[in-house]
């Protein structure tokens, strides 16, 4: 009886999560809808098509700590004939409990130019560096069988136009993701599991030289992922991506191929049992 | 760079390292068993190739009280040093033990007594060995008397050796009693020893003599009567002291290894040389126990001495190559005829027959008395085989005679309630001029002989009385066996079909092929002592296919267990699963796995039940091995190990 009881508890859980994350897409593709409800003369939606291939890194060297590393190369037009983004995202991860995470670190991406998107002659940079700390705070909320995330995320980004010789400036950024995993094949997320990986992002920014545009994309991403073992894991999956141009009123709308892998070792084990496994002696 | 730089950047580079240096020692406090006895420990030490090794100031203590009387009270206190995981310095010893005895309780007030023995001995070490002065203080306290009962005076070690003059007394009442005497380097025994202790309940002093370890005289009073009870004069070792003295041409030397208490050339027990010594070294013993107790290298496990801190000396005899060449084929002789003798004396057969005939009776006793003149005869002969025979004297040794060697045996033996004898005499002891091993080796001989005329008939008749019993049990027997096996096969259950059909190999191979063989083998076989064995064959099948039936279900889980002990549950840091399974040492888990399954072909295609079996303790060792190196540092062995596949050389790096 009291199994039944706890069976339905996470069953209602389900339900108020699913139906929590639905209404937050809703609310996103509605906010997204409401800026489409202006004069169509006013507004414009762009469309782009990216290929994102990312390695995604996670080397335990502490009993508690992480080196996270996340190694990007995004192209564009037709998701791959342009090179649009080369990405480094490195950090370290600290486990305060077995559900939140806190990560600091820095961020170093490479943009590549579009002159599409420039008027004729202007002069421009075909590659412009950027520089990012950002802090991220993850909550890991497990209900039944299902993994749900939130992840809170700050960046303080040092960026420039493409323009030659635009100075740099620094604006902030707010995330905020929360994202499922669905075992698919088995009860939890274990070795040879197949998974379905479903998460939506919204970005807000904010700085001096940021005065319409605020919401800055919003992401929603359908995927699958593949526990391969301890150390590997693969996603694939399809994204969606809305980002409010500088006007504040038209529209990138980007459609996003994603493949990523992810490896993690345990070197803090390793070092670990080398210790343990080495003599101790026993006078008793 | 000028010298003076240098010299600062050293004294620097040792003082930064010095701390390093003084954390390289662990510190243990905790349970410890020192010497033996349980109880707990402070001390430091290091790590060396995986051994510690004790380093500074040493604490223990114990208190036990006896499981089985409550009364008893044992208590220990060692403070002490070690260098370089040896004893060194002052160490101290106290050990109390306490009997408390309930007399009555009157008005819930206990009377009771205490009976204490306080032993305190403090000495000092150098490189693990006794070495400076020791004291030894033994008191007793009972009721509310505390009052001295033995101590040392003067003792003064020397690299493990007692040297000097000293003096061990013991308080027995109104009686003294003690050991006195001089060693010289090493602890060899020398001078005028006194030794007084109670014998019989009177007091006796003994005194004797020794020159550099040679016992030459000894003289014991009853003290009370002033009666000179015995008088030892060791003549035949003074002459030999002498021979050497001149330089005489003699086919002995004084030995250069060192002996106990005893002094020995070649006495027999129950010589007065020999014995006359027991006395007296019983007491000295009692001394130097109490002294090195807690010391493992002087002192065994059951309080006996083990190496001695006082020592005599020996004679060394020269053997020729001819004399060792016969020591050796008396030893080989004697066993073989130990061997025989022993053989028939033991076996239940003859027991159970012996009544059947009148032979078979003489048989029965004639191995019985034979058997108890070979254990006699069989001390002599370990002396005569190992080293103490370069340490005997023959001539010492044979004076007495050997109560095993008798020119006529007398048998005496009953058959059907009628008491009946027989005498064997033996011509070898006839001439008793002849060389101890020659002599010996010919007595052998001739009893031999003998054994082996009467083994042969005796053997011959239990085999006829044997066979016709033992086949119709034999034939039972197999019987019976094949029933219960077919009754747990049936009850056999097996869920995993890899297992069942692993199973359903080793019955048609074993059970059904080469049963059938068998069976049609022993059907064809006339001679009763062939069909024998081949129904001993069979029965042993039979026990082996009870062994497969209990053991083959177990395959099924061994495996998946070694698994499971190598599977651990951690923290997969995408999905933050905290009980994500890894299997750790995968390397090793898989290749132990390669092995494991070629274990369990071996079984399936095994067609002979001789066999069959070693495969289950390849498993277990397997098994065993794999549990072994769970915890184990096992880097390299992994590395080895690489992508190898083959079984053989699996096993070859596993050390299996």
């Amino acid at each position: 009886m009291i199994f039944l009881l706890g069976g339905n508890l996470i069953l209602r859980k389900i339900r108020i999560l699913i139906l929590g994350i639905l209404c937050f897409f809703i609310s996103i593709q509605t906010f997204s809808q409401g800026s489409n409800s202006e004069p169509i003369d006013q507004k414009e939606n762009f469309n782009f098509q990216f290929l994102w291939t990312g390695i995604y890194t996670k080397y335990r060297i502490g009993e508690k700590l992480w080196y996270n590393g996340e190694y990007h190369v995004r192209t564009r037009n037709n998701f791959v004939n342009e090179m649009n983004q080369l990405y480094l995202r490195v950090g370290l991860s600290y486990l305060l409990t077995n559900n939140f995470e806190i990560t600091g670190g820095i961020v170093t991406p490479f943009y590549w130019s579009d002159p599409n998107l420039f008027p004729e002659g202007t002069p421009l940079d075909k590659v412009v560096p950027q520089f990012r700390f950002w802090q991220q705070y993850l909550f890991i909320q497990p209900v039944g069988r299902v993994k749900v995330y939130h992840q809170i995320r700050m960046e303080q980004r040092w960026r420039r136009e493409f323009i030659v010789d635009t100075p740099f400036e620094l604006t902030h950024r707010f995330r905020y993701k929360i994202m499922a995993y669905v075992p698919l094949n088995s009860r939890d997320l274990q070795k040879k599991t197949l998974f379905l990986s479903l998460y939506n992002e919204i970005f807000i920014q904010a700085g001096k030289s940021i005065q319409v545009n605020f919401l800055e994309d919003n992401r929603t991403f359908i995927g699958l992922g593949y526990i391969l073992n301890e150390n590997i894991q693969f996603q694939t999956g399809y994204m969606k991506s809305l980002q409010q141009r500088g006007n504040g009123i038209d529209f990138n709308d980007r459609d996003i191929i994603r493949i990523s892998v992810y490896h993690n070792f345990d070197f803090y084990y390793k070092k670990k049992i080398s210790q343990s496994e080495s003599f101790l002696p026993s006078f008793y | 760079m000028d010298s003076k730089n240098l010299k600062y950047k050293c004294f620097f580079g040792l003082l930064l390292f010095y701390p390093a240096l003084l954390f390289s020692q662990s510190e243990y406090k905790g349970k410890y068993i020192f010497e033996g006895i349980d109880g707990g420990a402070e001390f430091e030490y290091r790590i060396e190739d995986n051994n510690p090794i004790l380093e500074g100031d040493f604490k223990f203590r114990s208190k036990i009280i006896d499981s089985l009387d409550k009364r008893k009270l044992f208590k220990l206190n060692v403070i002490g040093s070690y260098k370089e995981n040896k004893k060194h310095d002052n160490w101290e010893y106290i050990t109390e033990d306490h009997l408390l005895v309930l007399n009555d309780v009157i008005d819930f007030e206990p009377d009771y007594t205490l009976q204490s023995t306080k032993l305190e001995v403090n000495g000092f070490y150098k490189e693990g060995l006794p070495h400076g002065e020791w004291i030894l203080k033994e008191n007793i306290f009972s009721g509310i008397n505390l009052r001295v009962n033995a101590r040392s005076y003067d003792l003064r070690f020397s690299e493990g050796a007692i040297i000097g003059n000293f003096l061990f007394e013991k308080y027995k009442g109104k009686e003294v009693l003690k050991v006195e005497g001089k060693t010289l380097e090493n602890g060899v025994m020398d001078g005028n020893w006194e030794f007084i202790y109670l014998e019989n309940d009177q007091i006796i002093k003994e005194t004797r003599r020794y020159e550099k370890g040679f016992l030459i005289g000894l003289n014991k009073i009853n003290e009370g009567t002033n009666e000179t009870i015995q008088e030892v004069i060791y003549y035949n070792t003074i002459n030999k002291l002498n021979a050497l003295e001149e330089g005489e041409e003699v086919q002995f030397r004084i030995s250069d290894n060192y002996f106990g208490l005893i002094y020995n050339d070649g006495f027999q027990d129950l010589s007065t040389e020999f014995a006359g010594q027991s006395s007296g070294n019983e007491l000295l013993e009692e001394f130097l126990i109490k002294t090195l107790s807690y010391d493992s290298i002087f002192v065994g496990e059951r309080e006996i001495l083990v190496k001695y801190p006082i020592n005599t000396r020996r004679f060394r005899y020269e053997l020729s190559e001819e004399d060792l060449q016969n020591l050796e084929d008396l030893e080989k002789e004697f066993r073989k005829f130990q061997n025989d003798v022993n053989s028939l004396a033991d076996r239940n057969a003859l027991a159970i027959n012996k009544s059947r005939t009148d032979s078979l009776a003489f048989a029965y006793e004639f191995f019985q008395y034979t058997s108890k003149q070979v254990e006699e005869f069989s001390q002599v002969i370990d002396i005569f085989s190992s080293d103490d025979i370069f340490y005997i004297d023959q001539s010492n040794f044979s004076k007495d005679g050997f109560s095993f060697l008798k020119k006529v045996d007398f048998i005496e033996y009953q058959y059907q309630e009628e008491n009946r004898s027989f005498e064997i005499a033996y011509e070898s002891l006839e001439d008793d001029d002849k060389k101890l091993t020659e002599l010996f080796r010919m007595y052998i001989a001739e009893k031999q002989e003998i054994v082996d005329q009467v083994s042969d008939y005796v053997l011959n008749q239990l085999k006829i009385i044997r066979q016709s019993e033992e086949l119709a049990d034999l034939e039972e027997n197999i019987l019976e066996k094949r029933e219960s096996i077919d009754e747990l096969i049936d009850a056999l259950e097996i869920d995993d079909l890899p297992t069942q059909s692993l199973f359903n190999s080793v019955k048609q191979n074993i059970y059904v092929s080469e049963y059938n063989a068998l069976n049609e083998e022993y059907s064809e076989i006339e001679n009763a002592e062939e069909r024998f064995e081949k129904g001993q064959e069979i029965i042993l099948l039979l026990e082996t296919m009870e062994f497969l039936v209990e053991n083959i279900p177990e395959l099924a889980n061994k495996w998946t267990d070694v698994v499971d002990l190598y599977t651990e549950s951690t923290l997969d840091p995408f999905t933050f699963n905290t009980s994500f399974k890894v299997l750790r040492k995968r390397r090793l888990v898989e290749a132990g796995s390669i092995v494991y399954n070629s274990y369990l072909n071996n079984i399936r295609d095994e067609s002979s039940y001789r066999t069959i079996k070693d495969y289950f303790l390849d498993i277990e060792k397997l098994i065993f091995r794999m549990e072994e190196l769970r915890e184990a540092n096992t880097n390299r062995l992994e590395k080895r190990l690489g992508s190898e596949t083959d079984v053989s050389q699996i096993i070859k790096i596993l050390g299996l």
